[in-house]
């Protein structure tokens, strides 16, 4: 009885853990400027409201009292980092997945000379932490004038994106039935096996790719922050991180951050009954 | 028609050399049955006669015509693979109309062949059935009913029943057995279960480290084993081996055993048989062949009993021996041994066999390998 006591005790102190920033932003995020200057702040919104959801991105709002609210001065910067942050994702996600299709395909399926050898390249691409890389980068890009452009942006969130979902994706593939030697038996190519029967069956991994794949270039702070902050490329992370030194509005922060959070909390849930049955734990190497 | 003809194949993974120069030849309507241990060979045999490996050196001939080079579904083939492989996104049916998909038949034909095999296995429920939803049994079935339908001449089977339970394997084995009368096809079975292949061969290739022990009819292979491989491998449970010495006596050969001598019958002072005096041998008896006698004048050997397995209809006793080695007897289920008996040992010479030590060879048939071999010679075209 004590266990079980013990054990709700640890789960509820996990979720409020984790839950409670979550809510207090959601608070601010559906309260009125005032509310935030609240002293001691409550812990519900003094008077729940969409307003600051409506000017974050610039829009008037007249709420059913007669108050207005005004756009933001910060509302241009948030959109032009949704819409980025939105194209980014986008085209991130549709290349690096039928590289990385191909690419774990090979490794988890194929036998080749120096195979583990470039699987541990792979993984040494993943290990890499991003900002050990980025001065070269930055050096390069300069030189062919991708700094501050999102075409750049993309480039370089496909080096991370490409080898950590490959690696990724290797043991889930490697744990497929063998049915290529069906396939040939029955007179389908390589190539048409790959397409026709291959991917059917990995779908599931594959979406779960495709969504760990977006979030990682929607989160993508390191090198947004180096490259393209400031300009018409900017994305959200560095938009979000760069109104700290701005003073902004609290529950107009809330309000963007709430926005940063929809995709990755639709995707989630969208596929959140694939994640538990794909298993990506497996060891790759042998 | 659909014979196939081996000849001299190597296949050699890396370093490891999985298959060498391997020479058989299976006839038109045969079951053909490779056994043998894993990392034997067997599959890989096979996969090279299904065109799944490309063999390192060798040729394959389907009907005379050399087909070393031909991909996999342009031979007269069809294979159940092991844990019956199916397509998991696809349904019963699906998986079966996969079987056409190269194949230049009409849609007619296709579905009358369907609706045969649906018959022939009785899978009428499984065909909008996702592999995942079905049972093992339901799957074997809708595996073996997709290569069917291919319509084939030559069906090769990898381990196919070796994820069933015993009951099920019984029942699709004979089932099988069955179908390959009905159909007429050469049928090529790997298995690592020497009863399987029992029941289910023609004739039984028995594999080892790449090379074949033994071909033989299945009363061949069991009867006249030529090396303690074959002995060993082929019988459960296995072969008794005693570790001897072969002398002269005045009643002809004796095997000497822990200082004791053993008459060994007739048949083994025909011409022929050749050894030297004093020559280290290996003395096989089948546990069916020594008899448990909880005292006896003529028995000459004694040994405790260190274990009783109750089967039922028998049991088997494993008795341990004064020199610590151990043997097993199959003993009617009346007698009861409880362990730690002392027990005389008599061996019914009348069935034993005689291995060289060193070779492992059957001292009555060596030599009898070469003759045993496939020396038919091919008109090889090309």
């Amino acid at each position: 009885m004590l266990r079980r006591a013990c054990l709700w005790a640890m789960v509820a102190l996990v979720i409020l853990w984790t839950a409670f920033p979550l809510y207090w932003f959601l608070k601010l995020a559906f309260d009125v400027p005032a509310g935030a200057a609240v002293f001691p702040p409550p812990f519900y919104p003094t008077k729940p409201t969409v307003a600051s959801l409506a000017t974050a991105l610039g829009f008037r709002y007249v709420d059913k009292d007669g108050q207005v609210y005004l756009p933001s001065g910060l509302a241009r910067q948030v959109r032009i980092g949704l819409l980025n942050s939105f194209i980014l994702a986008l085209s991130v996600t549709l290349i690096t997945m039928p590289v990385v299709t191909l690419l774990a395909y090979t490794f988890g399926r194929l036998e080749f000379r120096h195979k583990n050898k470039l699987i541990m390249a792979v993984l040494l691409v993943v290990a890499l932490p991003p900002i050990s890389i980025i001065i070269p980068f930055y050096m390069l890009f300069l030189h062919l004038g991708l700094v501050g452009k999102l075409g750049g942006l993309i480039l370089v969130t496909l080096t991370v994106t490409i080898p950590l979902l490959t690696w990724m994706l290797i043991g889930f593939f490697r744990n497929l039935p063998r049915v290529e030697a069906l396939a040939r038996i029955d007179g389908l190519s390589r190539m048409r096996t790959l397409i026709t029967i291959i991917i059917p069956m990995a779908k599931v991994g594959l979406a779960v790719g495709s969504m760990i794949c977006f979030l990682t270039a929607w989160n993508e702070f390191t090198f947004a922050h180096i490259l393209v902050t400031g300009t018409p490329a900017t994305t959200l992370p560095p938009v979000i991180s760069g109104f700290l030194f701005m003073s902004p509005q609290p529950t107009q922060l809330a309000a963007t951050v709430l926005y940063s959070l929809i995709p990755p909390f639709l995707l989630a849930y969208w596929l959140q009954r694939y994640i538990t049955t794909m298993n990506i734990t497996e060891p790759i190497v042998r | 028609m659909s014979e196939i003809y081996v000849k001299d194949l190597t296949k050699r993974f890396g370093k490891t050399v999985a298959v060498k120069d391997l020479t058989l030849e299976i006839k038109d309507q045969e079951v053909m049955v490779l056994v043998g241990p894993s990392g034997c060979g067997k599959t890989t045999t096979l996969n090279c006669i299904a065109g799944l490996e490309k063999p390192t050196a060798g040729r394959i001939f389907f009907d005379g015509i050399d087909v070393t080079e031909t991909p996999s579904h342009k031979r007269n083939i069809a294979m159940v693979f092991q844990s019956a492989l199916l397509y998991p996104h696809l349904t019963g049916a699906q998986n079966i109309r996969m079987s056409f998909k190269a194949q230049k038949i009409s849609r007619e034909e296709a579905e009358a062949r369907l609706a045969q095999v649906v018959r022939l296995l009785g899978i009428e429920n499984e065909l909008d059935k996702l592999p995942s939803q079905m049972s093992g049994g339901q799957r074997q079935r809708v595996a073996i009913a997709k290569a069917l339908a291919r319509g084939a001449g030559v069906l090769l089977m990898d381990e196919p029943l070796s994820n069933l339970d015993a009951a099920l394997r019984e029942e699709l084995r004979s089932e099988l057995l069955v179908l390959q009368k009905q159909l007429k096809t050469t049928m090529i079975y790997v298995t690592h279960d020497q009863v399987e292949a029992m029941v289910l061969a023609d004739r039984i290739v028995v594999m080892q480290n790449g090379t074949i022990c033994q071909i033989g009819t299945p009363n061949e292979v069991y009867n006249e084993p030529l090396s303690t491989f074959v002995a060993g491998f082929i019988g459960s449970p296995p072969m008794n081996f005693l570790r001897g010495t072969l002398h002269t006596g005045e009643n002809g050969v004796k095997f000497m055993f822990q200082g004791r001598f053993i008459d060994l019958p007739q048949r083994f002072r025909k011409a022929g048989f050749g050894y030297q005096e004093g020559q280290q041998v290996l003395l096989g008896v089948r546990p069916q062949h020594i008899r448990l006698l909880p005292s006896s004048a003529e028995a000459k050997l004694v040994g405790t009993v260190y274990a009783v397995e109750r089967l039922g209809k028998e049991n088997v006793v494993t008795v341990e021996m004064l020199s610590g080695e151990k043997l097993k007897a199959i003993a009617p289920p009346e007698i009861q041994f409880h362990i730690g008996d002392v027990v005389h040992i008599d061996i019914l010479l009348d069935n034993v066999f005689v291995f060289d030590a060193e070779t492992g060879q059957n001292i009555l048939s060596s030599g009898a390998m070469a003759t045993n071999r496939i020396v038919t010679v091919h008109a090889e075209s090309s």
